[in-house]
């Protein structure tokens, strides 16, 4: 399946039942959230100067589907489409020439971070910064090593704003295939390549968690997003930026291991989300939170489901039988395409 | 007749010139009223930058509903207009903010102390942050010991001041 397109979503194949290659056509809702023009006049034009602000208006046609901006001190814009960018270089007479200086990024990186870069002393150490609409900025230039290992951006000369996307329905049609026998999703592990629309889907799955599909067997539950990287909902002080629903908890920027035993113990969840297991701690905490009644729907990277095996902490989750269902995307036929959908394999 | 309109004029000398007195006095004493909830409002500023990690738009609105005055005016001020909604620096709300009248009513002690500090709001990490207001907070806090007490002279002198040269006033014009 394919989730930037507005054709509709691709499942290639099924592992399970080969014969079930189906073509889903979970066609993207237009929302806020919706990316292009909307989001990017609405949302990022605004903390540029008047100067940059005024020419990228001038330069860039009205309803452009804009993915990414990138502001570079010295440089010239660029304006990312899908399939190919833009250069406002001046190499030709409807391209302006537009180079920001460093003051005109030092200042839009001013108001991206609120004036408040004591608050976000964790983000400019992740190297980037969500505004509101959830688009991220990510932040280059001169970095500084502390005496602690941290890295920390100490000069920010280049700016990436990218728009953010969410795909309304990108779970529908796998999640009868998700769907347990209690009402709710099984436990699902989500496989994929960087890139291959695995948060994309986990946050779908969410949403249909939280307002229930009764289509598809599931009733409405209590959800609970544990949100290391603030990927998944995307939040802006603490609210969510995409639509997660309306029962749902976000942990945001909470380290997994921990966020998962807190939501485990403060909210109550039936389903907890996280994204990217990444070693034995997480594992320990998915593991609990399963063993403590909650259906836990996860991603982590890999391009198959043998890859699994191949870390030690994945390989302890699936051989123990914790997660009912597996979920393998790649980007074969575009981000999202389904390669396998159904029961975790016995390894 | 001749006598009441003597007495009414020297009343009304006396009234006058007590007014003034009272009035400059009055004056003095706002003035050393506004450092001190200047000093307020940059304790408040110091706990909800440094402890709270509140965002700066949010932390400089807190600081200015609790302490009121010219002060929390300029400061909710420049709370609603700083940062990603309000797209400008506290430098730039800073510097629109004294052109407006009615804040120029504030002390020049306090435009120079805000005029300083917001240069460097929000651009550091919390540490220097709170290193930052702390200086802001010793310099409010030596300029006030002093302005107190020359307030309280001053203050008593300028009634005194006032009624006195009312009395001699009227001495003269009786």
């Amino acid at each position: 399946m394919v989730f930037p397109g507005k054709t509709g979503l691709v499942a290639s194949r099924s592992e399970v039942n080969p014969s079930s290659v189906d073509r889903f056509s979970a066609v993207r809702a237009a929302s806020p959230e919706e990316p292009g023009w909307e989001a990017f006049e609405r949302d990022v034009l605004p903390l540029l100067s008047g100067r940059l602000r005024g020419t990228i208006l001038e330069a860039i046609p009205r309803g452009s589907p804009v993915s990414e901006l990138r502001v570079r001190a010295g440089r010239p814009v660029c304006v990312v489409l899908p399939g190919r960018d833009i250069l406002l270089d001046g190499s030709s007479p409807d391209l302006p020439k537009l180079v920001p200086t460093p003051e005109e990024v030092s200042k839009t990186l001013s108001l991206i971070s609120d004036c408040s870069y004591y608050a976000l002393e964790a983000e400019f150490a992740s190297g980037y910064i969500t505004i509101p609409g959830g688009h991220r900025v990510g932040l280059s230039g001169e970095a500084a090593v502390w005496a602690d290992g941290s890295v920390r951006i100490r000069e920010v000369s280049g700016l990436c704003f990218r728009i953010a996307r969410a795909v309304k329905g990108a779970g529908a049609r796998l999640a009868r295939r998700l769907a347990g026998s209690d009402g709710r999703l099984a436990s699902t592990l989500i496989v994929s390549p960087p890139g291959g629309g695995k948060t994309t889907l986990l946050r779908d799955l969410c949403r249909i968690s939280s307002e229930g599909m009764p289509e598809a067997g599931i009733r409405p539950s209590q959800v609970a997003i544990v949100d290391e990287r603030s990927e998944i909902a995307a939040c802006y002080r603490g609210v969510p930026q995409h639509d997660v629903g309306p029962r749902t908890d976000v942990l945001d920027r909470c380290p997994k291991a921990r966020g998962i035993m807190m939501v485990m113990r403060s909210v109550g969840p039936e389903v907890v989300a996280t994204d990217e297991i990444g070693g034995d701690d997480d594992a320990r905490a998915v593991a609990a939170a399963i063993s403590g009644g909650a259906v836990v729907l996860a991603t982590c990277h890999g391009s198959s489901l043998e890859q699994l095996k191949m870390r030690p902490y994945s390989r302890w989750l699936v051989s123990g039988g914790y997660f009912e269902k597996a979920v393998v995307l790649s980007k074969r036929m575009g981000p999202g395409t389904v390669e396998y959908a159904g029961d975790m394999p016995e390894m | 007749m001749v006598v009441l309109l003597k007495l009414t004029g020297v009343s009304f000398i006396l009234a006058a010139a007590g007014a003034a007195g009272f009035g400059v006095a009055r004056a003095l004493e706002d003035e050393v009223s506004e450092i001190r909830k200047l000093e307020a409002a940059l304790d408040v500023l110091a706990s909800e930058v440094s402890y709270m990690l509140r965002p700066l738009p949010s932390a400089m609105t807190a600081a200015g509903k609790r302490v009121g005055g010219a002060v929390g005016e300029l400061l909710c001020l420049m709370g609603s207009r700083t940062g990603i909604s309000g797209r400008q620096t506290p430098e730039d709300v800073f510097r629109s903010a004294m052109e407006e009248t009615d804040l120029r009513a504030l002390p020049h002690f306090v435009r120079e102390v805000l005029g300083e500090l917001v240069k460097g709001l929000g651009v550091s990490g919390h540490k220097e942050q709170l290193r930052l207001i702390d200086m802001s907070i010793d310099r409010v806090r030596s300029y006030l010991a002093s302005a107190e007490v020359e307030c309280q002279k001053k203050a008593r002198m300028y009634r005194y001041l006032g009624v006195l040269t009312g009395l001699a006033a009227a001495i003269v014009l009786i």
